[in-house]
């Protein structure tokens, strides 16, 4: 695919990608002005943006700069339970919230990634896996911890009615900005600066790449991006608790997507989300039982990693280079 | 006398933590990978060792004779077939095989086995040693002696023979094994497996004392283990065996003084904290001692 894209000049590439980006919200955005009434096709479109949003956001540091973060459920439930709070509490809008549940979970993730990512070896995703569960287990036992109310432990909060369609429409506005800001970081010496890093950190060392920062701020976008999912969440759900958004199967979810969709792509996770949500949405009325898609999930993962460690834009890359090459066989090889 | 007696339930914990931690330490020190599957291969053999009580009335003591060269057999095939072709690629991919590996054992155990919670139950289950006002559990004193049997049997392997003594080189120097004609990749596929067979042993012991599903407490085990192989130096033996000591200790206090709901988070803050203070972990503070 990389050969083929080679052709055209960076910039039309780009702005292609871009044009690509708003066609897809603007479709998705019509859906409620065409018909009113289409609230199951909304709901799928909301989780679709939902998890693309998600996938997007745990490529930016486990796909571009490969450190991989098992426990992403913690920023996601952390800017859920954000935006909870200041809404229920407070009496914000859950729309304004969005920037407050990012921030905090941005800095949440520096806090957490200044010392681990700073160091060689796997310490990073070891920790993660501490992290999701002990935000989990910080959350189960907020109001034990502060003598308060507020999190109600594992029966979890109902929050106010809120109107489902501005949801709609702000979802779709975060999937435009986590897509802009992940082209962006591909694009530019950022996203550069994590692929060196990914591929020798040496090296990229001794050229004067700032390994330590870049990859802090890699985490900090992205847990950016994934509080705001959550926020998102509480504002369509109106319910938040523990085992939805902290849930071992939302850290899953987060490493299948962009690992099935493309590793270190801009589109992968795009594709694992579609992937993934059209097969969350149909799984319970096939089989009742939640175990079998785990199964096929894991050996998905393991497919993948083994065989075509780009996933789907992998796959799709490959294709194009067959066609061009069963068409224009003296192209065909390079 | 709760001190002592939290103290002496904090060793016996130690010697299991030690146990089940030891194999991940040793496939690292070998292969530099994390085995995110370690928690899902304590817990199918757990699920054999209740299996083979259930139907012979095999103690669990006894049969980690059967499920550890079985749980060898086992990783050194997933060496063979899984990591041994990803081991030239980036940590990521080995980290997202394992994962995966892991995923297929917990759904597969719970597609295929049931999610129900079981327990084994010796005879000798529900007894008691006292010593003067200490008490302590028999059953826990008796995966204490197994694991520390086990640890000092692979101490001995590792030091005395000349496969064990291969496998401490790998963990060294790669490259210069190599030039010195060790077999790399089958003294790799041993380590592994024998870092298997000790997960198996760890989670046959388990069953004597915790009861489990597919899932729990599986995944609070993995993070306790990465917390005592990060405390420990990730490839020292007395490293591990000191920090295990540390987690038990740490977690009984803070169950006895705050909130046994607590527990959990307590190896996240000390994994948090080595990180920010220690990252060599002890066996970087033994050895920094030693030098001096």
């Amino acid at each position: 695919m990389t050969a083929l894209l080679a052709r055209f000049p960076k910039r039309a590439l780009l702005i292609g990608q871009i044009g690509l980006v708003f066609a897809v919200a603007i479709a998705i955005a019509l859906i409620p002005v065409i018909d009113e009434r289409s609230f199951n096709l909304q709901r799928i479109t909301f989780f679709l943006l939902w998890y693309a949003i998600l996938a997007s956001s745990w490529n930016m540091i486990g796909g571009y700069a490969g450190q991989i973060s098992f426990g992403h459920a913690a920023f996601l439930g952390m800017g859920a339970y954000v935006t909870g709070i200041l809404w229920s509490q407070l009496k914000w809008d859950p729309l304004l919230t969005l920037p407050a549940a990012g921030l905090v979970a941005a800095l949440y993730a520096v806090l957490v990634g200044a010392p681990t990512l700073r160091l060689r070896g796997p310490y990073f995703a070891i920790a993660t896996i501490g992290v999701g569960e002990a935000t989990r287990l910080f959350f189960v036992n907020f109001d034990d911890i502060f003598g308060v109310t507020l999190t109600k432990g594992v029966t979890g909060i109902s929050l106010p009615t809120y109107d489902p369609v501005t949801v709609h429409y702000a979802t779709v506005v975060v999937f435009v900005l986590v897509m802009l800001t992940t082209m962006w970081i591909r694009a530019g010496r950022f996203g550069l600066g994590l692929f060196a890093i990914n591929m020798d950190r040496d090296a990229a060392e001794t050229a004067g790449v700032p390994t330590a920062r870049l990859q802090v701020f890699a985490l900090a976008a992205s847990a950016f991006f994934a509080a705001t999912a959550g926020s998102l969440y509480a504002a369509r759900q109106q319910f938040l608790d523990p085992a939805s958004m902290f849930g071992f199967d939302k850290s899953i979810a987060l490493v299948l997507m962009p690992v099935v969709g493309g590793l270190g792509t801009v589109w992968g996770p795009v594709f694992g989300a579609v992937l993934y949500s059209s097969v969350q949405d149909r799984i319970s009325s096939i089989v009742n039982n939640p175990y079998l898609p785990a199964l096929i999930y894991g050996v998905l993962l393991v497919v993948i990693v083994m065989f075509e460690p780009l996933g789907i834009a992998g796959l799709l890359g490959r294709g194009t280079k067959y066609a061009r090459a069963l068409l224009m066989p003296k192209d065909g090889d390079e | 006398m709760r001190l002592v007696e939290a103290l002496i339930s904090a060793l016996l914990v130690a010697g299991l933590y030690a146990t089940m931690s030891y194999g991940l330490a040793l496939i690292y020190g070998v292969m530099k990978i994390i085995n995110l599957a370690n928690a899902g291969v304590m817990m199918l053999a757990a699920f054999t060792t209740f299996f083979l009580w259930q139907s012979f009335g095999l103690d669990p003591l006894v049969s980690v004779l059967v499920v550890a060269p079985l749980f060898f057999v086992v990783g050194a095939l997933i060496e063979v077939v899984f990591v041994r072709r990803v081991l030239n690629e980036k940590p990521v991919v080995s980290l997202l095989l394992l994962f995966g590996i892991l995923l297929v054992m917990q759904a597969g155990a719970s597609l295929f086995l049931g999610g129900d919670v079981r327990s084994v139950r010796p005879v000798y289950v529900q007894e008691v040693i006292r010593l003067g006002d200490v008490v302590i559990a028999y059953n826990r004193l008796l995966v204490f002696v197994a694991g520390v049997i086990i640890l000092i049997g692979l101490e001995l392997f590792l030091r005395r023979t000349f496969l064990g003594r291969a496998i401490r080189a790998l963990a060294q120097d790669r490259d210069a094994c190599r030039l010195a004609g060790i077999d790399v990749r089958r003294v790799s596929m041993i380590a592994f497996g024998l870092g298997t067979a000790l997960a198996g042993a760890a989670g046959a012991l388990l069953t004597a004392v915790f009861p489990f599903d597919p899932v729990t407490p599986y995944g609070t085990l993995q993070l306790k283990s990465f917390t005592i192989i990060v405390l420990g130096g990730l490839e020292s033996i007395p490293g591990i065996a000191v920090a295990a000591f540390v987690l038990a200790v740490a977690e009984n206090l803070t169950v006895t003084i705050s909130k046994p709901q607590l527990e959990n988070l307590v190896s996240f803050v000390l994994l948090v904290v080595v990180l920010v203070v220690m990252p060599g972990g002890l066996a970087a503070i033994i050895r920094r001692r030693r030098i001096a």
